[in-house]
C-alpha cells in the first residue's frame, strides 16, 4: 500500500465504479458523492469487495462512516491510510 | 413519433430467472388461484383526460406486440416468449369513480383481479376520487415486467405521450435474447456456488406464519406506510449512522425483521431461523432503459436465527455480513447463471424442486427495496404525481412480504400478505411499529 499513490488508487476506484454502473470512466468524477453517481447498497458492497480483493482491506468491518466513503477521493484517502487507522 | 421498434424475431428466449418467476407464478396459482403479478399505483393530485390516456396507451402499446405474448417451448427445449405480429387486443383501461374511503379496497381489488386471458399481461385502472384526486393502478404480470421494468415502461409512456422524440430510447429496448445453450461448464460452476450456499441452510427450519385454510381463492391484502420527505431524510440519516454509509437496504430489512418478529411470536410461529428472500436488480442505472421487459433480477438469501431477532444490532450485523459474503462469492449472478440449467424442467416440477431445500417452504418472507428513478417525473398526463407505490402479490409460500421504495423524496413501506395470515389488529401493530423503528 505504501507504494501506491492516492491518485493511482483513485484511478482504480473510478474504473471499478464505472464497471459497476456501466458508465465510462469519464462519467465517474472522483469528487462527486457516491449516491449521486448512482451507487446503492448493492453497488457499494460490490465496491467494498473490490477494495478487499485489490487492496486487502476489509472495510465492511469498519464504521463505514460518511466521511470516509462520501466520494471516490475520500475513499482513496481512506485506503491509502490503511485499514487500521 | 412514427417509430418502428426493432423486432428481429417473434421469439424471446427466457432467462433462467424468467423461468424461475414463471415457477413462482405456477406455485401461486396452485396455492391460491392467483398469479405472480404486481401493481404500481400513481397517486395524482388532480384529474386527467382518461379518453386521451386510453387512446395514447392504445397507440403506445401497439409498439410492443410482446405485450400479447405467451410462453412456449422451442425445438431445442429452451422456453421462449412467443410474440405475435401485433398486439392482440388493446391494453385495458378501466375507470371507476369512488369516495376516498373506498380507494384502498379498490386498489386491493385491482391487483387481485385475474387477467382475462393468457395473452393479457397489463391492465390500467383509473380511480377518480370524489376529493378531486386520482389513482392510476398499473397491474402487470411479473413474467413480463419486474418492478423496475414496469416503472421504466411508465416513464417511456410519459415521455412518448408528451411528444418527446423517443426513437433512440425505443431502439435501445431489448426484445430478443439468445437461447444461451452453450458454455455449460460455466453454468455448472455457477451451480456449484449456489449449492454451496444452499448446503449452509441444512437443518434450518424457516419460521413461517401458520397459513389459513383453505388457501384456495384467498386474496392479498396490503398495508401502506408512507413517510414524507422530512421523515424519509431522517430515516436515511439513521440508516447511514446505524448500518453504515449507503447501507439503506440492510437497515430497512433489519427493521422489517424486528417488526415482524413480534407478529411471528404472537402467532407462535415454529422454526429455527427467519429466511429472507431479497430480490435485487441486476441492471445498472445506465442499462435500465434498455432492459424494460422481462426479469433482470436475482436474489440474496439471508438467515437470521430466531433467537437474535429481537436484538437489532445483531440482526443488522448478520445481514451486512451475509450480504457481503454473498456478493463476494458472486451469488446473485451465479444464481441467475445456474438457473439457466433449470429451464429444461416443466414449471410444476421446478416449483416443487424450489421448495425441497427448506422442507416445503420457500422463505419466511419476501423483501424488495426498489431503486430510485424508475419513474423520475413529478407529473403523469399533466397531473401532479404525489406518490408512487408498489403492491406486489408475494408468491405463496410464504405469501408475506415487504416492499420499500422511494419516490420524490418520500419513502414507502408496503406490507403484502395473503388474507388470513395476519389479523387486523396485528396489521395495525405492524404499521405502528414500522413508523417507530424505521
Amino acid at each position: 500500500m505504501a507504494n501506491t499513490s492516492v491518485e493511482t488508487i483513485e484511478g482504480q476506484l473510478v474504473r471499478e465504479i464505472a464497471t459497476i454502473l456501466c458508465k465510462t470512466d469519464a462519467d465517474v468524477k472522483p469528487d462527486v458523492s457516491l449516491p449521486e453517481l448512482g451507487l446503492d447498497s448493492m453497488g457499494f458492497v460490490e465496491l467494498l469487495v473490490f477494495v478487499e480483493k485489490t487492496f486487502n482491506l476489509r472495510l465492511i468491518e469498519s464504521g463505514l462512516t460518511r466521511e470516509d466513503f462520501e466520494t471516490i477521493r475520500a475513499l482513496a484517502g481512506r485506503i491509502s491510510k490503511g485499514a487500521g487507522s | 413519433m412514427n417509430v418502428s421498434v426493432p423486432y428481429s424475431a417473434s421469439k424471446r428466449y427466457l432467462s433462467g430467472m424468467d423461468w424461475t418467476i414463471g415457477a413462482l407464478d405456477h406455485m401461486s396459482r396452485r396455492a391460491t388461484g392467483g398469479s405472480n403479478s404486481s401493481q404500481i399505483v400513481l397517486d395524482l393530485g388532480g384529474a386527467f383526460d382518461v379518453d386521451r390516456f386510453r387512446t395514447a396507451m392504445q397507440d403506445f402499446s401497439r409498439l410492443f406486440p410482446l405485450l400479447s405474448g405467451w410462453t412456449a417451448r422451442d425445438w431445442n427445449l429452451a422456453p421462449y416468449w412467443a410474440t405475435p405480429r401485433r398486439v392482440a387486443e388493446s391494453v385495458g383501461v378501466e375507470v371507476e369513480e369512488l369516495e376516498p374511503t373506498a380507494v384502498h379496497a379498490a386498489l386491493e381489488r385491482s391487483v387481485n383481479t385475474l387477467f382475462r386471458s393468457r395473452r393479457e399481461h397489463l391492465v390500467f385502472r383509473v380511480l377518480r376520487v370524489t376529493d378531486g384526486s386520482t389513482r392510476v393502478a398499473m397491474h402487470f404480470d411479473h413474467r413480463l415486467f419486474d418492478a423496475q421494468g414496469a416503472e421504466g415502461f411508465l416513464q417511456l409512456f410519459q415521455r412518448w405521450q408528451s411528444g418527446e422524440d423517443c426513437g433512440a430510447r425505443l431502439r435501445r429496448i431489448e426484445t430478443t435474447e439468445p437461447a444461451q445453450l452453450s458454455d455449460w461448464m460455466h453454468k455448472f460452476d455457477a451451480g456449484r456456488q449456489v449449492v454451496r450456499l444452499v448446503r449452509g441452510f441444512k437443518g434450518v427450519r424457516p419460521a413461517t406464519l401458520p397459513r389459513p385454510e383453505p388457501l384456495r381463492g384467498r386474496r392479498f391484502r396490503f398495508e401502506v406506510v408512507s413517510f414524507d420527505e422530512r421523515e424519509a431524510e431522517a430515516i436515511t440519516g439513521r440508516a447511514y449512522r446505524e448500518a453504515g454509509f449507503l447501507m439503506f437496504m440492510p437497515y430497512a430489512l433489519a427493521s422489517v425483521v424486528q417488526v415482524l418478529h413480534g407478529a411471528f411470536q404472537a402467532r407462535k410461529a415454529a422454526g429455527t431461523d427467519y429466511v429472507l428472500s431479497v430480490s435485487i436488480d441486476l441492471r445498472s442505472p445506465d442499462t435500465a432503459a434498455g432492459k424494460l421487459f422481462f426479469n433482470h433480477v436475482s436474489f440474496l438469501i439471508f438467515r437470521i436465527p430466531v433467537g437474535i431477532a429481537s436484538r437489532r444490532s445483531e440482526v443488522l450485523e448478520a445481514i451486512r455480513g451475509q450480504m457481503y459474503e454473498q456478493i463476494k462469492n458472486d451469488f446473485p449472478r451465479c444464481l441467475a447463471e445456474s438457473s439457466l440449467l433449470m429451464r429444461i424442467m416443466p414449471l410444476p416440477v421446478l416449483s416443487r424442486l424450489m421448495l425441497r431445500p427448506l422442507q416445503g417452504e420457500f422463505a419466511s418472507l419476501g423483501f424488495s427495496a426498489i431503486g430510485k428513478g424508475g419513474y423520475p417525473f413529478r407529473d403523469f398526463m399533466q397531473a401532479e404525481v404525489r406518490n408512487l407505490i408498489h403492491m406486489p402479490l408475494v408468491p405463496v409460500p410464504p405469501g408475506l412480504g415487504f416492499v420499500v421504495n422511494q419516490f420524490g423524496g418520500r419513502l414507502n413501506a408496503v406490507l403484502s400478505y395473503v388474507d388470513g395470515l395476519l389479523d387486523a389488529e396485528q396489521v395495525g401493530k405492524i404499521a405502528a411499529q414500522v413508523r417507530q423503528v424505521f
